[in-house]
């Protein structure tokens, strides 16, 4: 037995879209047809069926874990074959080269940049130690950053969502970051008094030991929108902070969907009340009664939804992931052994390839209309020969 | 969500490893919960859940580079689980009777609804868990996100990646098949139609 007129009726009774005809009509097919109503009665209990599954507590550290302990660094699939190899040859020859001739041009065009070696105190052993001081104090993030101008749509993005919120608008903030700190067991103390002053509390906390007995906490922390941003800013003190990313969802448009949803059930349920009282018959009563039934239904689970959104738009959620650093990423410059040398001589070529990346990204970017023209012209030629061979 | 994603390809393209990281959990977050729950509906047990669930999440990190936007974050995020929930059941190699999914004809049996309005909500869950593992995978994929999760068709066909058509049909048999399913439990069902042909035929005997 087919009901399609009916299951699509159904359907759209499930999404709260019916008119007062439409749901009028449902009814009475639903009062003789029992196949229907057990249908809709399943089709109902299937919206909610993981309302009582818990997600096991472990699950979200445990997959980040995962991710962190990635070895392969994800890439996007390379098409094998030698053209391509030399394609790409081809192309790193020319950042390579282009950035060479172009990087330091740009540098001082804009006064970026002074010589390192200028820094660094007479004769090459304090060379190293006086980069890698700068390191730790703020350089380090510089070229985390390396275009000024990436930072940007980050900063609009959290603008605009503190701009709607004036509005009245839903915003659900969502703030991830990872650092890597020395005093591991103070900075997750601190962590945990901090979050208490600002009035959140921790949803997840798991710590890990790695094999070699470093430790890191991944921290899922739950605390109001407003105190959000002070407070990522104390957990941006801490360590060196390594990644940082926030999002913003607007759930607005969701939220007065629903809001309007529970205002036509909540209206609906004061014309059912005024037919109640004038309602004689028994017939009509129990009729009443079961469409009372369905609209309370609807008018708790809409409640629901909206206590469900706005408690996540007044808790904000942050992650983060604290990684404990080995002792010697820290040496001092007074007491340089050779394995302090041997280290930070390591991470200034390290800091350099970095520069070195986003300088190429720079010119890269810079040069990309010159590459679109050629590409156009190249395109332009091929159809011309193409069409004279034809003729 | 367009800015977002922006600044997340952006940071997966030209920064380092822990911004990836941060760029994609800040979009995948949000959405643990529901591949959480997709991989359980799959896969009918919560081990098996969370590993699956685990297992998606790691492919869409390896894979986030590669994700053009071409689709929604969370149309991507649910393809890659409900595919790696398949490839499972598939290696589990479960034969699910496809007898049910094909006959056609079929009646509510007699007080099958009142009886089934009258179970409490967690026993009508556990049914009806109990019926979705019954389905053929790629029907319960389509009921899985349609019904379960309350996706558009559209979107579940995205997801599935096949016509919206077939997303139609599959979604319509699952839900013929699970009501059958369901009328077939003889001890939930009182008057179900299995027990009054039996005892039609004790008489007639």
């Amino acid at each position: 037995m087919r009901h399609d007129p009916f299951e699509s009726l159904l359907e759209q009774h499930l999404s709260g879209v019916l008119d007062a005809e439409e749901r009028e009509e449902l009814e009475t097919h639903l009062k003789e047809c029992p196949a229907c109503r057990l249908r809709l009665n399943v089709l109902e209990d299937c919206r909610r069926i993981n309302e009582e599954d818990e997600v096991p507590a472990t699950f979200s550290s445990s997959w980040r874990h995962k991710i962190q302990e990635q070895e392969e660094f994800p890439m996007k699939k390379k098409t094998p074959g030698w053209t391509k190899w030399l394609a790409a040859a081809a192309a790193v020859a020319l950042v390579l080269v282009g950035t060479l001739l172009t990087g330091n041009e740009l540098d001082r065009a804009l006064g970026r940049r002074t010589q390192e070696g200028a820094q660094a105190p007479e004769g090459g052993i304090g060379f190293y130690s006086s980069i890698n001081s700068r390191a730790g104090t703020g350089e380090d993030m510089a070229t985390y950053q390396p275009a000024p101008d990436a930072a940007e749509p980050m900063m609009w993005a959290a603008e605009t969502a503190t701009g709607k919120e004036a509005q009245g608008l839903k915003i659900i903030r969502r703030i991830s970051m990872t650092s890597a700190t020395r005093n591991f067991q103070s900075d997750y103390e601190a962590i945990r008094n901090a979050l208490g002053t600002a009035g959140g509390r921790i949803e997840n906390a798991d710590i890990r030991t790695a094999g070699n007995g470093l430790r890191t906490a991944y921290l899922t922390l739950r605390l109001p929108a407003d105190q959000l941003d002070t407070f990522a800013g104390m957990l941006k003190t801490l360590g060196n902070l390594e990644a940082f990313s926030e999002s913003a969802e607007d759930v607005s448009e969701q939220y007065s969907d629903t809001d309007s949803r529970l205002r036509t059930q909540q209206a609906k349920m004061e014309r059912l009340m005024a037919l109640l009282e004038k309602a004689v018959s028994v017939e009509d009563l129990i009729s009443l009664e079961s469409a009372i039934a369905d609209t309370q239904y609807l008018i708790d689970s809409y409640t629901g939804q909206l206590q469900g959104i706005d408690s996540r738009v007044n808790d904000a959620t942050l992650t983060m992931t604290l990684k404990e650093m080995s002792v010697l990423d820290t040496a001092e410059a007074s007491q340089e052994t050779l394995w302090d040398r041997i280290f930070s001589g390591v991470s200034h070529m390290w800091q350099l390839l970095r520069q070195w990346a986003a300088d190429a990204a720079v010119f890269l970017a810079a040069i990309l209309p010159i590459i679109t023209i050629i590409v156009i012209v190249f395109l332009i030629v091929r159809a011309i020969i193409k069409r004279r061979i034809k003729k | 969500m367009g800015i977002l994603l922006e600044m997340a390809k952006e940071v997966a393209f030209t920064r380092p490893r822990d911004e990836t990281i941060a760029a994609f959990e800040a979009l995948a977050l949000p959405m643990e919960r529901q591949v959480y729950y997709v991989c359980l509906n799959m896969m009918g047990d919560h081990l098996d859940a969370q590993d699956c669930a685990q297992e998606a999440l790691l492919k869409a990190f390896r894979a986030f580079p590669g994700f053009e936007g071409r689709s929604k974050f969370s149309t991507w995020l649910y393809r890659i689980a409900t595919n790696v929930c398949l490839d499972a059941l598939r290696r589990r190699n479960e034969t699910v009777s496809l007898e049910v999914m094909r006959e056609s004809g079929w009646e509510v049996p007699d007080g099958a609804p009142e009886a089934y309005e009258r179970l409490e909500e967690s026993e009508r869950r556990r049914l009806i868990k109990q019926a979705l593992s019954e389905l053929a995978p790629d029907y319960r994929a389509a009921m899985m996100l349609v019904d379960l999760n309350g996706l558009g068709y559209q979107e579940a066909a995205e997801v599935l990646e096949v016509p919206l058509g077939t997303v139609k049909s599959r979604v319509s048999r699952a839900r013929d098949a699970m009501l059958k399913i369901l009328s077939r439990q003889p001890e939930l069902f009182p008057g179900s139609a299995r027990h009054k042909g039996e005892r039609r035929e004790n008489h007639e005997a």
